[in-house]
């Protein structure tokens, strides 16, 4: 592979431990009881996990309109269901 | 067309034609899921212990392991990305493969919790489960349908991946025409995007 590729691939392979960790912390969040931060931290670490698919995998860019409105819709419909579900 | 996967949001651009209709198409699934997010969040709301209890019928390990099954799904599709823009034509046979391997592994995995819950009468219509009560009945229908239709959905990549997998071997897919593979790509990417915002709801909360 050209330098360029393996840029990528390594970048990738952070990708992925990044997200795996991500996916482990909450899990281990899930175990604690933090009342309204564990909703709060499971589903804040899930928006940033949809994120970085999105930006990272999807290669989305965060410049434009369109991608600056999926990731708001993200971002509000993690704030929707944590107040929704667990304020009421 | 451009074969970067990036999104602009001029929708004008000619060259980004074909990516924009894999894109609009993301934002209606997406929107779908959405749907269904805040359908679970107001049944939630109304059905909080219920919900909570019948998390716990849930493996969590067996979410967390779908979960990382996906994600290297992910991983080993950005590398067949990788290889096909090389040129590297066995590689990215090689990491198509793996892909194809990692999402039956998904499936095969969803298969036995679904096995798992249904052998326990732990499914929509059953007597065990209508015993149990509205809550409960609300949670695993929202579970059956949710990650049913994720499954599906993976089921489609599925097919169009062996398409994507037979171009590859017959040279029609190469370093000079992968925008097929990179659509093929955040499709799939899609189902991982999906499935991490799915996992949380039903395994960790």
């Amino acid at each position: 592979m050209d330098n360029q590729n393996i840029a990528s691939s390594k970048k990738y392979i952070l990708v992925f431990v990044a997200l795996v960790a991500l996916v482990l912390i909450s899990t281990g969040i899930s175990t604690l009881n933090l009342g309204y931060l564990n909703p709060l931290l499971t589903i804040g670490l899930a928006g940033v996990s949809a994120i970085i698919v999105l930006t990272q995998f999807m290669k989305i860019k965060l410049d434009g309109s369109f991608a600056r409105l999926l990731v708001a819709g993200i971002l509000a419909l993690a704030l929707l269901i944590f107040f929704v579900a667990f304020v009421g | 067309m451009s074969q970067s996967l990036s999104m602009t949001g001029n929708l004008s651009k000619p060259k980004e034609t074909s990516l924009s209709g894999v894109w609009l198409f993301i934002f209606i699934e997406l929107l779908l899921f959405a749907g269904l997010f805040l359908l679970y969040a107001v049944y939630r709301y109304k059905n909080g212990m219920a919900f909570d209890l019948a998390a716990s019928e849930l493996s969590v390990a067996s979410g967390v392991w779908n979960t990382i099954i996906i994600l290297s799904g992910s991983l080993v599709m950005a590398f067949a990305s990788i290889a096909i823009r090389k040129g590297n034509k066995m590689a990215a046979l090689f990491w198509l493969l793996g892909v194809l391997f990692i999402g039956f592994m998904f499936l095969v995995n969803r298969y036995f919790e679904w096995k798992g819950r249904i052998d326990f009468g732990l499914f929509p219509g059953s007597e065990e489960l209508a015993r149990l009560g509205h809550g409960d009945v609300l949670f695993f229908g929202l579970y059956f349908f949710m990650t049913g239709l994720h499954a599906l959905h993976l089921l489609a990549g599925f097919v169009v991946l062996i398409y994507v997998t037979s171009k590859v071997n017959n040279n029609s897919l190469g370093a000079n025409n992968y925008a097929l593979l990179d659509k093929t790509g955040t499709y799939w990417h899609l189902a991982t995007l999906i499935w991490v915002l799915i996992f949380p709801l039903f395994y960790l909360l």
